[in-house]
């Protein structure tokens, strides 16, 4: 941290606003603004320069109180209520532990915002594990990259800058020499369509699955009766297993949140396992990507605390997993909730999902919800306004967030800790 | 607030107490002198006819970190099939063999144990384990930092690096990563794997940076103990569970140079390969070559026939086992270019030949080691099987007519060719308070711990003293954790916030040069937010530190 005249620059920041939580930004915070000004992106520079508004209160039923009254209506709904709920949940460690802790206490259900996406690696690994690396291997092993769908780009802008463009990498392996395969949708009008080491083959995201499977099914040695799967020739998946075959560390990615269709998991699975088969001869390893809104971080605190990754019900004083039955717009539809807590401490956009029961938001300080709801706490951003820790999207590295101003807005964690208090 | 804990049996081996009656007096969080007649008690206890020792420690248990979470992730089932409800003072949980965080702490507690290592800790994944350990309730905890297929070590190695700067690498590390000791896992072996190397003997090179085992554990063995760390290396030997395995233990053994070298789960380290299954025990030799180089300590990793979850840094070993699998799925994970991690669910079953075979190797290596404060017992948990299986353990070594029916119950030719129908030892409390509580106590260099002199720490353990040795030990009377009564007849009954223990090596901070620019070129983060500061640990994380002693030593 340097003083500036105009304002204060922080090095090394982490940046908590996509699964990659890239650690190299500078930013220059200036009385209440923060802003990304070097190793930034969209989406780091969108999330940084979102408004702290610090001089908001919190709200009941849209008009101005303070945290106490807030925190005791915030308790006295809870302790009322018979089905309460935790959605959202997007925020760090501190603000997870303080969610399962409270909705522990409560007997109530919780489903992060994501996942949907999450639970299609889930559900994957839970029946068939599977074979991954991390971001560091793949930046200094990686001689083939096969991109199972194309929106890296979009969702985490930086990441071929970071860990195929690299100049440098440990074992000799120039940017030159690296080679990556784009496959789905959007493979031929990719950014990185163009450059002489990449190949795009087209196909639709949701046939990737059928994709997977016949390349499973060719390293095998067996024949496949059609000349082409979902649109891309037998010859060219042969030839791209034979690449995978004879790399010495391929690296299989996807994005689940990109593989938005029914069923997407048996993608996933066959994605995975793909990259398992090819360890009998060579070396290749899955890489999950993908993630914002803390949603890799409540899965790891969620796992250990209560031994299931989201849709966890704690009601009866004991966890269960309902996958598919513990879903928010499930419980909404169905009035199988009667009390929504919502928390979205990163993004002050992803607001809580219309509904007619009560509400309590923990939402960014920017967030605008209509209608209001019962409770509105406006709360500290994770890594600009208080310190805490963000897991990034290949779970293994937990980094450290840092306050960057001070606004006097609570953490999830506190306000949480605080209703749980008055219980 | 001053305890009288009035007429105990004590058994407290450091200070060869054993089984005397005795009074112990506690102020606030120590143990005190007797404050003389005029002292008010503010509570006395009164423990005639009880077994009185220190807490338990646990020395090799995975707690904490990444590994734990895949295996949670992996097995749902374990959690669906054994929940805990939650009670007035716990929160809820579920699983004996990847028990969530809060239960570890309820369950270690509840068998009057008061602190427990992770012997694991991936220095890239510390933040998580410290995190999750941190969550635990009660337990003092700690950890073992991984190195040894790190690239950095790898790299130093190679460019044939003076022992001065390794020892600044390995001490950078210890801080960093806020753990306690440093865990060599298949030395060089996690990394070879991601070169495609599937097998790695001590005196093999690594397929990239040409440098073998051997040499790993040669320098790190002189670092630790030039540094001063008081946990000599902890060493997780090449080819675990490998038929044959035990002459690569034994020249591990050897490859220590005589200094100190603690060798890990050595159960699954002491396979031979004599009879018609091609799989035998070798404990006699390993025991043998325990009992006669005193440079060397050992715990067991004792198996228990039931469901578990391995979960390893040993991904070269874990993918070779992953046809093992039971329920068939498995993870692996290259991790950082600094180690990685394998999870294979494991079911042993008694009346398979080789498991039954490892229950009782495990326990002949147990009651053939001569001098307990030299061996740990241990089940490797979850990896043998899951810690609440210690108090059947301890009745295995304690009561021989009870080890002698299990024994009826194993695959007959395994039980035919295993010596333990003719092993008489039975441990008495003092070897067992000494294998528990006194022996990891010292070799942590845990100075206020294990033992139960005026001036420690007052974790204290009270037991009924039972025939009944599984019984006793499953449900103490009382546990005092820092002189505050934790448990009572076996159920939690306050809940404390332990620490975390941790060790302070000198090092020349030059290092960070070097340090700095692999960073800077070769990781995805950067050595600022590797690096666990004491302020995270304390702020964010939530966990107070309490640093070891440690004196430099001259060069070996």
């Amino acid at each position: 941290m340097d003083n500036k005249t105009s304002g204060t620059t922080h090095h090394n920041t982490v940046c908590p606003f996509c699964g990659l939580c890239c650690d190299d930004l500078t930013v220059r915070v200036n009385v209440d603004e923060a802003t990304v000004t070097a190793n930034g992106c969209t989406l780091g520079a969108r999330g940084f320069a979102q408004p702290a508004a610090d001089t908001r209160q919190p709200l009941i039923q849209g008009k101005t109180c303070t945290v106490e009254q807030a925190v005791q209506h915030a308790a006295g709904l809870l302790r009322s209520a018979r089905l309460p709920l935790f959605g959202g949940l997007g925020t760090d460690v501190d603000g997870a532990r303080a969610a399962i802790k409270l909705a522990d206490h409560i007997g109530a259900t919780l489903d992060h915002m994501n996942s949907e996406a999450l639970l299609r690696n889930l559900l994957a690994v839970q029946d068939s594990g599977w074979m991954t690396c991390t971001l560091t291997e793949v930046r200094n092993r990686a001689d083939l990259l096969v991109m199972f769908g194309s929106s890296a780009e979009q969702r985490l802008p930086r990441f071929y800058e970071r860990f195929f463009n690299n100049q440098e990498s440990m074992f000799g392996l120039g940017a030159d020499e690296r080679r990556l395969v784009l496959i789905g949708d959007g493979a031929a009008s990719s950014v990185m369509q163009g450059d002489p080491r990449v190949t795009a083959i087209p196909c639709p995201t949701h046939r990737l699955g059928d994709i997977a499977a016949a390349m499973r099914t060719l390293l095998r040695g067996r024949p496949l009766q059609q000349k082409s799967v979902a649109g891309v020739s037998v010859v060219q998946l042969q030839d791209l297993v034979n690449r995978l075959a004879h790399a010495h560390y391929g690296v299989i990615g996807w994005l689940a949140a990109e593989l938005d269709f029914p069923h997407a998991e048996l993608a996933v699975q066959a994605i995975s396992a793909l990259a398992v088969d090819l360890n009998s001869n060579t070396r290749c390893s899955g890489l999950p990507l993908g993630g914002n809104n803390g949603d890799t971080t409540f899965v790891q605190v969620a796992t250990s605390q209560t031994g299931y990754p989201t849709r966890i019900s704690l009601g009866g004083n004991q966890a269960r997993y309902g996958p598919l039955q513990n879903a928010t717009d499930r419980l909404l539809a169905d009035n199988e909730a009667d009390i929504l807590v919502w928390i979205s401490a990163f993004d002050a956009e992803r607001k809580p999902p219309a509904s007619a029961i009560p509400g309590i938001v923990l939402g960014h300080a920017a967030m605008q919800c209509d209608p209001a709801p019962e409770v509105f706490f406006p709360v500290a951003t994770p890594g600009i306004d208080h310190a805490g820790n963000i897991y990034r999207c290949d779970s293994a590295v937990n980094l450290p967030l840092r306050a960057l101003r001070s606004t006097g807005l609570p953490a999830v964690a506190a306000v949480l800790n605080s209703i749980t208090g008055h219980l | 607030m001053l305890i009288k804990l009035s007429a105990g049996t004590v058994y407290d081996p450091a200070n060869g107490i054993d089984g005397e009656v005795r009074d112990l007096y506690i102020r606030d969080e120590r143990l005190v002198e007797n404050p003389g007649p005029d002292a008010v008690i503010d509570t006395e206890y009164d423990l005639r006819g009880k077994v009185v020792m220190a807490g338990a420690i646990d020395m090799h248990t995975h707690i904490g970190g990444g590994k734990v979470n895949v295996a949670r992730t992996l097995m749902p089932e374990l959690c669906r099939d054994e929940p805990v409800p939650g009670g007035c003072l716990t929160r809820s949980g579920c699983s004996h063999a990847t028990p969530t965080t809060l239960l570890t702490g309820y369950r270690y507690a509840e068998m009057g144990y008061t602190a427990a290592f992770e012997p694991a800790v991936m220095p890239s994944n510390a933040r998580q384990a410290h995190l999750e350990m941190a969550d635990i309730p009660i337990l003092d905890t700690g950890g073992y930092a991984m190195l040894g297929s790190d690239d950095f070590l790898l790299r130093l190695l190679a460019e044939g690096a003076e022992q001065e700067r390794i020892n600044d690498y390995v001490a950078w590390t210890l801080h960093a990563s806020q753990c306690l000791g440093i865990k060599v896992v298949n030395p060089g072996g996690i990394s070879a794997f991601k070169f495609n190397g599937r097998k790695l003997d001590l005196d093999d090179r690594n397929p990239y940076y040409r440098i073998t085992p051997r040499q790993i554990l040669q320098t790190l063995c002189r670092s630790l103990y030039e540094l001063g760390v008081p946990h000599p290396l902890h060493v997780h030997a090449s080819n675990l569970g490998v038929p044959g395995n035990f002459r690569t233990t034994l020249d591990t053994m050897d490859a220590a140079d005589g200094l100190p070298m603690h060798l890990t789960h050595i159960q699954f380290h002491s396979y031979g390969t004599e009879g018609d299954h091609s799989f035998s025990s070798a404990a006699a030799e390993i025991a043998e070559a325990i009992n006669s180089k005193a440079h060397i300590t050992a715990d067991i990793g004792q198996i228990m026939f039931g469901q578990t979850v391995t979960a390893s840094g040993d991904t070269m070993k874990q993918y070779a086992n992953h046809r093992h699998a039971s329920p068939s799925k498995w993870v692996c994970m290259d991790i950082e270019c600094d180690a990685g991690c394998g999870v294979v669910p494991f079911r042993y079953r008694d009346r398979n030949f080789v498991n039954a075979m490892q229950w009782a190797i495990g326990l002949e290596i147990f009651l053939m080691v001569d001098d307990p404060w030299r061996v740990f017992l241990t089940t490797d948990h979850p990896n043998g099987a899951p810690f609440t299986s210690y108090p059947h353990l301890i009745r295995l070594l304690m009561d021989r007519s009870f080890r002698e029916d299990m024994l009826l119950r194993i695959n007959p030719e395994a039980a035919a060719h295993s010596r333990l129908q003719g092993l008489t030892r039975e441990y008495t409390l003092y070897e067992m308070a000494i294998m528990t509580r006194a022996g990891p106590a010292r070799i942590l260099g845990l100075r206020d711990r294990g033992h139960l002199a005026a001036g420690g720490y007052a974790d204290i353990t009270v037991y009924e003293d039972l025939a009944n040795r599984e019984q006793m030990f499953e449900r103490p009377v009382y546990v005092f954790k820092n002189g505050e009564l934790i448990v009572r007849n076996g159920d939690i009954c306050a809940l404390t916030k332990g620490a975390t223990h941790t060790v302070r090596p000198e090092f020349d901070s030059g290092i960070e040069r070097p340090l700095k620019d692999y960073f800077d070129r070769y990781h995805s983060i950067r050595l600022e937010n590797f690096k666990i500061s004491n302020d995270e640990m304390t702020g964010s994380i939530g966990s107070r530190i309490m640093p070891a002693a440690c004196t430099a030593r001259g060069k070996a």
